[in-house]
């Protein structure tokens, strides 16, 4: 099985989950079932360990990265109710005014922790530094998402 | 035309299925009285454009909303319809001023006229908290307002963007009945002031009546015809109709023939006769009689009458009347309710009363349904 060089691995591990940010927020808004947030949720603990260092290793490794982002930002979502979008577009607000009014100011910094976290899962996968670094992300996100 | 509907929707609750319209200036507001039903929401969001119906239209003036035969569709935001539910929230994140703003800021945008002044939106703002009661409480987040104040905060973020058409659906439920009013009334006056039609939907009858001098039933998720309120309040055809405007004595009937039914709670048999004396057939689809409380006398009227025997007489006492039920068709029938103001009958002449008398022309002939 080819390993990856080491300089390719941390340009991966930098860039991947930053362009997993996109499409773990869209999926993140919609109205996700409660069980595909399971599933996310069990996916953030893929028994990648099995396959140690192999290529089938890293690419579960980043699965589980990107199920950690969708659950983060999604935990960070539900925080903007269905109805106040719903309330928004019949005050004639756009798409974009949506986005910037209502959704921006709630989502943000949760982005940046959900790259953290992921960050974490791959650089620290199985140790002690993954588990704390995770959690703190998800106090911060928890943190800085309440409703005031 | 101001406002014609007519769509129709599949549901996992049923089918929805509503045709109405608000014809002309005469009457801009409309009432649906309707019992809490997630196919009366759906309505509404057909109408705003928060879901699509599976075919019909929806215009408003000159704008068609929707048309599936012409695949139409104007999104919410161009639509321009307040809608205010019970489950309309504020947005959380921004003060109950940023809320008003946001709406004036997009009424702005969208080049609606909203007053000649310079920076409209700061000008209009302390008057629009201030019309609906809301002075002082503008630096509040939606999270330190009460449930009055918040709903008096949606109200102003609505009529804050200057919409076309409003449409309520039992906003103020759970509200104390002084909050209630209050409200509505506030609503109302805006909307009158600046010509914007509304359809007000709730469960409870007066509220409706308020809200509108034209009603309409929706039953089981299909619209009925629109009907002068106090033609409605005074003749309900259906029997949904009548039990949600308060007719309290209702029962259902056997069709004998075409112009005699059985009220087999009651035990009495009913008919319809004309000013010559000939029966007249009854409603096709009659499934009960009904009487309100207000119709029953002692003394038999004058004209053609039904009698109805007194038996198993109870007399409860209300703050302002004393309430007679009895069971006309003995002890396993249904309760037949009258009340008298306090003062004009005694405990004692009540529970002596041996029959009650309903005129021909009040009994009310009950239908399931009325597709006219």
């Amino acid at each position: 099985m080819m390993e990856l060089t080491t300089t390719l691995q941390l340009v991966l591990c930098l860039v991947l989950p930053a362009l997993f940010l996109f499409p773990a927020g869209l999926l993140a808004r919609t109205a996700m079932p409660r069980f595909l947030v399971l599933v996310f949720a069990a996916g953030v603990f893929v028994p990648a360990g099995l396959f140690f260092k192999g290529l089938l290793y890293q690419g579960l490794l980043f699965v589980s990265a990107f199920c950690l982002e969708v659950v983060l930002l999604h935990e960070r979502a539900v925080k903007i109710p269905r109805e106040e979008i719903l309330s928004a577009k019949t005050l004639g607000l756009t798409r974009h005014e949506i986005r910037s009014q209502l959704v921006y100011p709630v989502m943000r910094g949760a982005y940046l922790l959900s790259y953290a976290a992921a960050l974490f899962r791959i650089l620290c996968a199985y140790d002690l530094r993954f588990a704390v670094g995770v959690l703190v992300c998800a106090a911060l996100l928890f943190i800085t998402g309440r409703k005031r | 035309m101001i406002l014609s509907v007519k769509i129709r929707k599949q549901m996992k609750e049923g089918l929805l299925e509503a045709s109405f319209a608000i014809p002309d200036e005469t009457s801009r507001n409309l009432s649906i009285l309707c019992d809490p039903d997630p196919r009366r929401l759906a309505l509404f969001y057909c109408i705003a454009g928060l879901t699509d119906p599976d075919e019909g239209s929806v215009t408003l003036q000159d704008t068609v909303f929707v048309d599936t035969l012409t695949h139409k569709k104007l999104p919410p935001e161009k639509r321009r319809v307040g809608l205010l539910t019970s489950r309309t929230a504020l947005f959380h994140h921004l003060s109950v001023q940023d809320n008003v703003r946001l709406a004036l800021q997009s009424a702005e945008k969208a080049g609606l006229a909203l007053s000649g002044v310079k920076n409209p939106v700061e000008n209009l703002l302390p008057d629009v908290l201030h019309d609906f009661g809301l002075d002082g409480l503008g630096g509040q987040m939606p999270g330190q307002l009460s449930k009055v104040q918040q709903v008096r905060a949606l109200c102003a973020r609505m009529m804050a963007a200057n919409p076309r058409l409003v449409l309520l659906d039992d906003p103020v439920a759970g509200l104390d009945a002084q909050s209630q009013a209050s409200i509505l009334t506030g609503l109302r006056t805006v909307c009158g002031k600046k010509k914007i039609p509304i359809v007000f939907a709730s469960a409870d009858a007066e509220e409706a009546y308020a809200m509108s001098d034209r009603i309409l039933v929706m039953e089981d998720g299909r619209t009925g015809p629109v009907q002068e309120r106090n033609h409605l309040f005074e003749k309900p055809k259906t029997l949904t109709g009548a039990l949600m405007t308060g007719v309290t004595n209702v029962t259902p009937v056997e069709v004998l023939s075409k112009t005699h039914v059985l009220a087999p709670a009651w035990g009495i048999v009913v008919c319809k006769r004309d000013a010559d004396g000939a029966f007249v057939p009854l409603p096709e689809g009659i499934c009960a009689i009904g009487i309100r409380p207000e119709d029953l006398s002692f003394e038999k009227p004058e004209g053609a009458s039904v009698e109805i025997p007194v038996r198993d007489p109870k007399v409860e006492e209300t703050p302002k009347a004393l309430v007679l039920s009895f069971q006309p068709g003995g002890k396993e029938s249904e309760r037949l309710c009258l009340s008298v103001p306090k003062g004009s009958k005694t405990k004692e002449e009540l529970l002596s009363v041996s029959s009650v008398y309903v005129p021909a022309e009040s009994l009310l002939y009950l239908t399931k349904a009325d597709r006219s």
